[in-house]
């Protein structure tokens, strides 16, 4: 897997292994999980006041959804982009200048919802893959894994390039 | 950034200084008053440490929201992972909830309170 930004600005992931242009794919699905346990984490309380909190519902969630939404639209537009390069045969797609943040955000809340959606635990994440028995949970680890490392690969792009639109 | 902070942090915060002069005032006015200290009240946002966020993407996100330094960004995703959570920024409540907005947005947990007092 291999990062690179092009002269336009935008992002190229190539090189990427089918198992992690599916995970990648599959972001906007994970998001969109109508599990009560996964939307309560990707849509928390913002007061432990209660009147604050109705308040938050009534003003500030409208304005998190809209923000949401297009973060959606644009991983989606940039997911669209997701084939198979010419020469090499390696999977990839484009990030398009300044949808980092959207990305970054993204990828984020697919780490949350997969690790909800597979009840996994602190201790989890700090499993080495091979001594994970349960093939499921082994698969989900892997996921959050590679959600993780084009996070890191992003904050290192847009650290150097000031670039966290 | 943080000098807004320390001026909500006086300890001689207008909350306790309002009071003190309203008390002999006439009732009306006591209460008007003493909702305008309640909104003039500074709000706390505070973000809750999670076992699944990237310790270096609350830093980022810290400075990106915040537009504070690396190494303030970092000292505070510290207290959020060591003690569980930290108050990242204090001031008025319109900011606090634009702010939460975009934390949300980020899908950090994050929550604004009253400051005590």
């Amino acid at each position: 897997m291999k990062l690179r930004r092009d002269r336009q600005g935008d992002i190229w992931l190539e090189n990427l292994p089918p198992f992690c242009a599916d995970t990648y794919a599959r972001i906007p699905e994970w998001l969109a999980s109508e599990d009560p346990a996964v939307q309560a984490r990707l849509r928390p309380r913002a007061a432990r006041d209660g009147e604050v909190e109705a308040e938050w519902r009534r003003y500030g969630a409208p304005e998190l959804e809209r923000l949401f939404l297009t973060r959606e639209q644009i991983l989606r537009r940039d997911l669209s982009t997701l084939a198979r390069a010419r020469l090499g045969g390696g999977l990839r797609f484009r990030i398009a200048r300044g949808h980092e943040s959207a990305w970054l955000s993204a990828l984020n809340g697919a780490r949350h919802a997969l690790f909800i959606l597979h009840a996994l635990g602190p201790g989890d994440l700090a499993q080495e893959l091979d001594q994970v028995a349960d093939p499921e949970r082994q698969e989900a680890l892997a996921r959050i894994t590679v959600l993780g490392w084009l996070q890191e690969l992003l904050l290192a792009e847009t650290a150097a390039s000031s670039d966290m639109a | 950034m943080w000098g807004i902070d320390s001026r909500w942090q006086d300890p001689r915060g207008a909350g306790a200084s309002d009071s003190a002069t309203t008390t002999e005032t006439r009732p009306g006015r006591v209460a008007a008053e003493s909702a305008e200290t309640e909104l003039a009240r500074p709000w706390n946002v505070i973000v809750h440490d999670d076992p699944v966020t990237l310790m270096s993407y609350v830093t980022a996100v810290l400075m990106k929201v915040f537009g504070y330094e690396r190494t303030r960004a970092y000292t505070l995703m510290m207290e959020v992972h060591t003690r569980g959570s930290s108050i990242v920024w204090t001031g008025d409540r319109e900011r606090a909830e634009t702010y939460l907005v975009t934390l949300h947005g980020y899908h950090l947990l994050a929550t604004m309170d009253r400051v005590d007092g």
